[in-house]
């Protein structure tokens, strides 16, 4: 079985730094417990990019990177790489689940090359010569099992078993290939939606965690965590067994009994 | 009457609420205590004239995966488009609403069946089949609640039709989408895409005309999936990461009685979570803190045993939607932050609680 996982680098919000995505880890994580006869783990961008060392550490065979234009569409390289190697497997990290629009450039890639794509995987049950059995999560903590035929496309759930650590030694011993990627003109990009335009937002609920400095640091945790509902019912219980009742009452109106 | 979230629980509605500045730093600020959103009936009141369109030359659907107050919220979005006249609103339901939809200003209404493949939703044939509707019929944007489920949905359905997806809308301008960006901290305005998914809580309740609501006939069979599901469960409460829990039962510096703790939750099938101090104190594991340094969480439910209610613990549960307390200190801040507060010594309602489950049980 000939899998591909391809992993991004993010930047940290605060320090600038790159590191390595946990999602995208944790779809290594689940290409090296399976039996593969070949792993290419690929990274589209610089092959410079410190941030990479987090795979490289893992103990991955080899990094593959595609080397297009620091501001360039890695859709095009993967397409054309994906129609060169022709993998029975594809894995992304699974993507925030609120948000921005990311996410999308598995179903993209899924949609070029006209496979099934399947999100939320969180463990892979059984491999065969063809097929796959594998659990997807759900929301509200359900999980569900589903056979897949290969080739296919997964986008690996955040409640996958997490990346291993990554190894200082075994990021300076690993091998990384780059491929500079020519003749991806006939390789059209999705259309991006033209004239986007930023401004600052009108829609930060209430400037959470920004009041104003002046306040100290207890105030303003207190604004953030005294959000509620509705209003506070205080009830003295004469006994516990009257506690009890209440409780249960109010678990019953909200559907959380299973009485 | 107020809107109620599938769970049975109150909406909050961020446009319904008011806005009073804050002394401190000048800013508007939310009333968090403030109104909640309209109804279905209350809009519909308010709803002046029924809209005819007799020969629609395009569409805009609306897709309702499941029907709840979640998903008419998008429905708002009627008035925020500027609808032309020979536009018509079409709602893809997988059931007879058809009464509702009309109030809700739908011109048309389409029932995908969606008979044996119901508990095993799979999205790929629910996407082939939205896609045959979108080149059958003349439609030019298909809008979905911005769930997990939707968006999947929605970016299968783009995939197919190669165009790219607009999600997580937070409203409409003269300018196209308003979506959010950098971690919510710009808002990005972008042209009107093909495929669309709406945020819920964003869209203020206005008034709308009504529609017809008349049936559209789609008579082919639902596409067939390249997945096979074979079973669907949920997982047990042992298993479950705490971030997923809709009930937790959580313990405080009050529990000292740890077997009634455990049994009662065991008993209730609810998660068990603790505050920094059991937690520091070895009779919870690590994974199980609720708060600053511990984990948030957002359960339906949380029922805090003897827990004070720390600022660092309020901040890990600022996200359940019902908190019940039970503390002996009235005065204690979790009191102020939850809905049910009661007043007892939570070992004795713990007892209480497992003596109670057992008679159940009996």
């Amino acid at each position: 079985m000939h899998i591909v996982v391809f992993t991004a680098v993010r930047i940290a919000a605060g320090s600038a730094r790159p590191y390595r995505s946990p999602t995208d880890a944790a779809a290594v994580e689940m290409a090296l417990s399976l039996p593969y006869s070949k792993l290419d783990v690929v990274h589209v961008g610089d092959p410079l990019n410190s941030g990479l060392n987090g795979y490289l550490g893992m103990g991955i065979p080899s990094l593959t990177v595609l080397a297009v234009d620091p501001d360039g569409d890695p859709y095009p390289a993967m397409c054309k790489w994906l129609e060169m190697t022709k993998p029975d497997l594809i894995l992304f990290g699974g993507s925030a689940r609120s948000g921005e629009g990311d996410g999308y450039l598995p179903y993209a890639i899924a949609g070029k090359m006209n496979v099934p794509i399947l999100n939320d995987t969180c463990e892979i049950l059984s491999v065969d010569a063809q097929t796959l059995i594998l659990r997807q999560a759900l929301p509200k903590a359900r999980r569900r099992d589903i056979t897949i035929t290969l080739p296919a496309v997964l986008t690996v759930s955040s409640f996958a078993k997490p990346g291993r650590q990554s190894a200082y030694g075994k990021a300076r011993k690993a091998n990384v290939h780059t491929i500079k990627m020519h003749g991806l003109a006939g390789f059209v990009p999705v259309p991006v939606l033209a004239g986007q335009q930023d401004k600052p937002s009108s829609l930060q609920i209430a400037a959470a965690g920004k009041p104003k400095s002046t306040t100290n640091a207890r105030d303003r945790l207190k604004q953030l965590s005294t959000l509620k509902t509705g209003k506070s019912k205080i009830i003295h219980a004469a006994t516990a067994d009257d506690a009890v009742n209440h409780i249960i009452e109010y678990l019953k109106q909200h559907k959380m009994t299973t009485e | 009457m107020a809107y109620k979230h599938a769970s049975n629980r109150l909406r909050r509605d961020p446009w319904a609420v008011q806005y009073a500045v804050n002394p401190v730093s000048g800013r508007k600020r939310m009333q968090p205590s403030g109104g909640y959103a309209t109804t279905a009936d209350e809009i519909i009141e308010a709803a002046e004239y029924v809209r005819h369109v007799a020969n629609p030359s395009d569409y805009i659907a609306f897709y309702f995966p499941d029907m709840n107050e979640d998903d008419y919220q998008i429905s708002r979005l009627v008035t925020a488009l500027a609808i032309p006249d020979d536009c018509a609103l079409l709602a893809i339901t997988h059931g007879e609403q058809s009464a509702i939809l009309a109030k809700h200003g739908f011109d048309r209404h389409l029932i995908l069946p969606l008979s044996d493949v119901d508990e095993s939703f799979l999205a790929d044939s629910l996407a082939t089949a939205l896609v045959d509707l979108y080149w059958h019929y003349p439609i030019t944007h298909i809008l979905l609640p911005d769930s997990v489920k939707s968006r999947d949905l929605a970016y299968r359905v783009a995939a197919q039709c190669n165009v790219m997806p607009t999600v997580s809308v937070q409203g409409f301008s003269a300018g196209g989408a308003i979506k959010r960006s950098s971690c919510g901290t710009k808002t990005v305005s972008c042209p009107l895409s093909p495929v669309m998914t709406i945020s819920s809580d964003r869209i203020g309740a206005t008034n709308q005309s009504q529609g017809e609501a008349m049936s559209i006939d789609w008579c082919s069979d639902m596409p067939p999936s390249a997945f096979i599901a074979t079973r669907e469960f949920s997982l047990s409460v042992e298993d479950l990461p705490l971030s997923e829990a809709a009930l937790i039962f959580s313990a405080g510096d009050g529990v000292k009685d740890w077997a009634a703790f455990h049994q009662a939750a065991r008993a209730a099938n609810a998660a068990t979570a603790g505050s920094r101090v059991v937690c520091d104190a070895g009779l919870l594991e690590k994974k199980r803190q609720v708060g600053t340094s511990g984990q948030s969480v957002t359960a339906d439910v949380y029922v805090a045993f003897g827990i004070s209610g720390a600022v660092q613990h309020l901040q890990g549960i600022a996200g359940c939607a019902n908190v019940i307390a039970v503390n002996i200190d009235p005065e204690s801040p979790i009191m102020k932050r939850a809905d049910l507060g009661i007043v007892a010594d939570a070992n004795a309602v713990l007892k209480a609680m497992c003596q109670h489950s057992s008679q159940g049980e009996g």
